[in-house]
């Protein structure tokens, strides 16, 4: 079905534009007149400053990653630790903890964004430890201790 | 139109299902979890430690029901602490909140804090706090050297620090009552007194 009426406004918008030659030349001329807006450099001074202000704060908000946390345990005993808490979805094979060399030591580095986090330390697969160097919780529901840790 | 809109504004409001969830708990388990978080994203309550209360349950070995319980206690603090707190409290605020009802605190305790200390996070004092009421500290008169602590703007660090004096104080063989009071009035000099 054709709409006459549209049609019309097709072939409107087809039409060519005549263009007097010299244009170009009148319009350039124009704007030669048109008296600037002053303090016009100021303006263009603040706006630099507002994208430098700007670049700067969203450098800074990608910049702040993850902080690294160091977890430790001292566990003579024991042949592996794992740390299990809510920055691993209490995931106890994501998170194994490395003996420091030479020591009775277990350590573990983890990024963390801000916040309070609930963990517990999980020995030989089958004994879980709270961290006796940070706040504690005790746990009713589960029946084990866990340690706080909280990240600024 | 108003009414796709109505149709797009509801399926927008619905949740995925949590696929961590899902991967870890049997699926009654799961699927009422879900409910309780989604329970919590209408209150506008953070989510995220109920889904972390539910794994952890799930890494020892806890059955369906006891986690579906302890979720759903968790929910419960969170709620209140919000109450106490004020609506734009933070989630790391709200988390401390329950630990602190946990510990024997109360409601009206905790809204004192808040009170006490409008403009800053509460989380960092209200653990360590909660952490002092497990072990004997009366939550009445936590409450009123924490207002103290809070109007001296005592800072987190302070508060750890002071969680530590009053360890070491207990392994010299203090006991944690007077101990915690003695750590006060170092911060607080004049006001580690019984309020």
């Amino acid at each position: 079905m054709r709409d006459d009426w549209l049609d019309s406004v097709v072939r409107e918008l087809k039409r060519p534009t005549p263009v007097r030659p010299d244009f170009d030349r009148r319009l350039g001329a124009a704007l030669a007149r048109t008296p600037r807006p002053r303090g016009g450099w100021l303006l263009g001074v603040g706006a630099m400053a507002a994208g430098a202000l700007l670049t700067t704060f969203l450098w800074k908000g990608r910049s702040r990653g993850p902080a690294p946390v160091e977890f430790l345990i001292d566990a003579p005993a024991a042949r592996a630790v794992t740390l299990v808490g809510d920055f691993n979805d209490w995931d106890r094979r994501r998170t194994p903890l490395e003996r420091v060399i030479g020591t009775s030591r277990w350590r573990a580095r983890v990024p963390l964004h801000g916040g309070l986090y609930r963990y517990v330390f999980l020995v030989d697969g089958e004994r879980w430890v709270a961290d006796s160097t940070q706040l504690t919780a005790p746990d009713p529901d589960f029946g084990t201790t866990v340690s706080l840790v909280t990240v600024r | 139109m108003i009414g796709l809109l109505g149709v797009v504004a509801v399926l927008g409001g619905l949740q995925d299902p949590e696929p961590r969830l899902r991967a870890r708990l049997d699926s009654v388990t799961a699927r009422t979890v879900e409910a309780i978080v989604d329970s919590a994203r209408i209150r506008g309550l953070p989510t995220e430690p109920l889904i972390q209360k539910a794994l952890e349950g799930r890494a020892k070995g806890a059955p369906g029901p006891r986690i579906v319980a302890a979720v759903g206690i968790l929910l419960d603090g969170l709620r209140r602490a919000q109450s106490a707190l004020g609506p734009g409290a933070r989630g790391d605020d709200l988390l401390a909140g329950s630990l602190w009802f946990r510990a024997g605190g109360s409601p009206e305790q905790l809204g004192r804090l808040r009170l006490a200390a409008p403009d800053r996070s509460l989380a960092v004092a209200i653990a360590v706090s909660a952490e002092l009421l497990t072990r004997g500290w009366p939550p009445e008169e936590a409450t009123e050297l924490l207002e103290r602590l809070f109007r001296a703007r005592v800072s987190d660090s302070a508060f750890l620090a002071l969680r530590t004096g009053v360890n070491d104080a207990v392994r010299g063989g203090a006991s944690l009552v007077p101990a915690v009071r003695a750590e006060v009035a170092r911060l607080v000099p004049g006001k580690g007194q019984v309020p």
